[in-house]
């Protein structure tokens, strides 16, 4: 071998590798980032399928609403205003005093029935919501439960109402209809006070009660109606921030911005 | 001797990355930081014995001690390669131990303390070339690696092979260089000088990088 053999060797067999080298390294890169945009991509679509999901299930949840709605009004709401105008002729026929003292006590009480159905046959209505506005629904729902007379309500409005199209308002109003039940079922508020900020960016809804409150970070508090809302807020592309203090109460601040963008598309 | 001084920079700016975080980091990185740092005190001590000229008479007066880093290195670097092949049996690292201090003990035989210790040392070079690209591989098929980037064995597995394949034929034809080449001496020895420092800086780095990984 001679001298410049050996150098070229030595030249050509250390490049070699090193090519090689260069060539496994790039390979391995180009290899994993295209695994990286794919399993990107996949998360898209399972995220995406997710969304699908969940907006059939809501959908599914309003046309249910929907169908309780109107069979409130129109079956049961019915039925009692047949049973209230029968006790009607009950009292007016009749002469004696304590039957009348009763038939007008029921039907005082029938009188609230119905209304109170009625009020829940029209929180459930999206049709209705939609006509109503986002303001008086809220009204609404607040009134019903009031008239329970155990948990003191309030509605604040701010700044010059304006419709942020009947889509977003009625998923709005599911929030804060969520978040009432809520707070009535697992906090024992003795009040609940719904502010409805208008701005012209946007709306935001704050939902406080001082009932015995929660510990947010818990894996146990994300139940179905936590999550409910959080899927609802993404669908309006809005922003929610739960805080609650033990023993103190929860708020709950729902944004929206202003966009005439459609809900999850 | 610039190259040489930048290359014993980045070796002790290694070792120090490496010690830092040596609590955090994981066993087989731990091996590697003994091997980074073993590497600067060897560098280090050679240059202080060649400057000085201690023991003029031995000639190649740094070849003893490279005999020892040599048997040594070689002996960490197989426990490394065989944590990363998973080879979780404490008896196949003493097997290592004990075959790789026999093999030198005999290759004294071979090549004195006086002489470089190339076989040796091609025989690690050897070992990285061949098991770094197959760990490589390992990495390339495992699916839960994404970001190989940011994986430290990825980046410590690479400056290794650059160490190995750098100088793989420098070592197996070191003696016929040393002999008839006198003339390359100093560009062989300035190339080894340079890609040992880009090999031991990407270890340095994949030190950082397994320090940030277990931090997750």
């Amino acid at each position: 071998m001679s001298k410049n053999d050996l150098m070229l060797i030595l030249f050509i067999g250390t490049s070699s590798l090193f090519l090689f080298i260069g060539f496994l390294v790039i390979f391995t890169i180009i290899h994993k980032r295209k695994r990286y945009e794919h399993l990107l991509e996949k998360q898209s679509m399972e995220n995406n399928y997710a969304n699908q999901l969940l907006l059939s299930r809501l959908e599914v949840q309003e046309q249910s609403f929907k169908y309780f709605s109107e069979e409130i009004h129109d079956n049961i709401g019915q039925l009692l205003s047949i049973v209230k105008m029968q006790l009607y002729n009950i009292k007016s026929s009749s002469k004696e005093p304590e039957v009348i003292t009763k038939a007008t006590d029921c039907n005082e009480l029938l009188g609230k029935a119905i209304n109170d159905l009625r009020n829940i046959s029209h929180t459930l209505n999206s049709g209705f919501i939609s006509n109503a506005g986002l303001a008086d629904a809220i009204e609404k729902d607040l009134e019903y439960i009031r008239s329970a007379k155990e948990v003191k309500c309030n509605l604040y409005i701010n700044g010059d109402e304006y419709s942020i199209g009947s889509e977003k308002e009625l998923l709005v109003f599911r929030i804060v209809q969520e978040t009432i039940a809520n707070a009535i079922k697992h906090a024992r508020p003795t009040a609940i006070d719904v502010a409805l900020n208008y701005a012209p960016l946007g709306i935001s809804v704050i939902i406080q009660d001082n009932g015995t409150g929660f510990d947010t970070s818990e894996k146990t508090n994300s139940g179905i109606g936590l999550n409910n809302m959080h899927v609802r807020t993404e669908m309006l592309k809005g922003k929610i921030d739960v805080t609650s203090v033990k023993d103190k109460g929860t708020t709950i601040k729902l944004d929206i911005v202003n966009t005439t963008e459609n809900v999850l598309v | 001797m610039i190259y040489f001084y930048i290359y014993l920079f980045t070796l002790l700016v290694s070792s120090m990355s490496g010690l830092l975080y040596l609590k955090k980091v994981d066993i087989s990185t731990k091996l590697a930081v003994a091997l980074v740092c073993l590497t600067f005190v060897v560098e280090f001590s050679a240059l202080q014995l060649y400057r000085k000229n201690i023991f003029p008479s031995l000639g190649g007066n740094t070849a003893p001690l490279y005999h020892i880093y040599t048997c040594i290195y070689i002996i960490l670097i197989s426990i490394y390669y065989s944590y990363q092949l998973n080879l979780k049996n404490k008896n196949v690292n003493i097997f290592l131990v004990i075959f790789w201090i026999i093999f030198c003990s005999t290759n004294v035989y071979f090549q004195p303390l006086l002489s470089q210790s190339t076989h040796t040392i091609l025989l690690q070079r050897i070992i990285i070339t061949f098991l770094s690209p197959y760990l490589i591989y390992k990495i390339f098929l495992n699916e839960n690696i994404i970001h190989v980037l940011k994986y430290s064995h990825f980046c410590l597995l690479i400056g290794l092979l650059i160490i190995g394949v750098g100088g793989l034929f420098h070592w197996a034809f070191f003696d016929d260089l040393v002999k008839h080449h006198s003339k390359y001496r100093s560009l062989l020895i300035n190339s080894q000088t340079i890609i040992n420092t880009i090999g031991y800086g990407l270890i340095g780095i994949s030190f950082q990088l397994n320090n940030k990984r277990l931090a997750k």
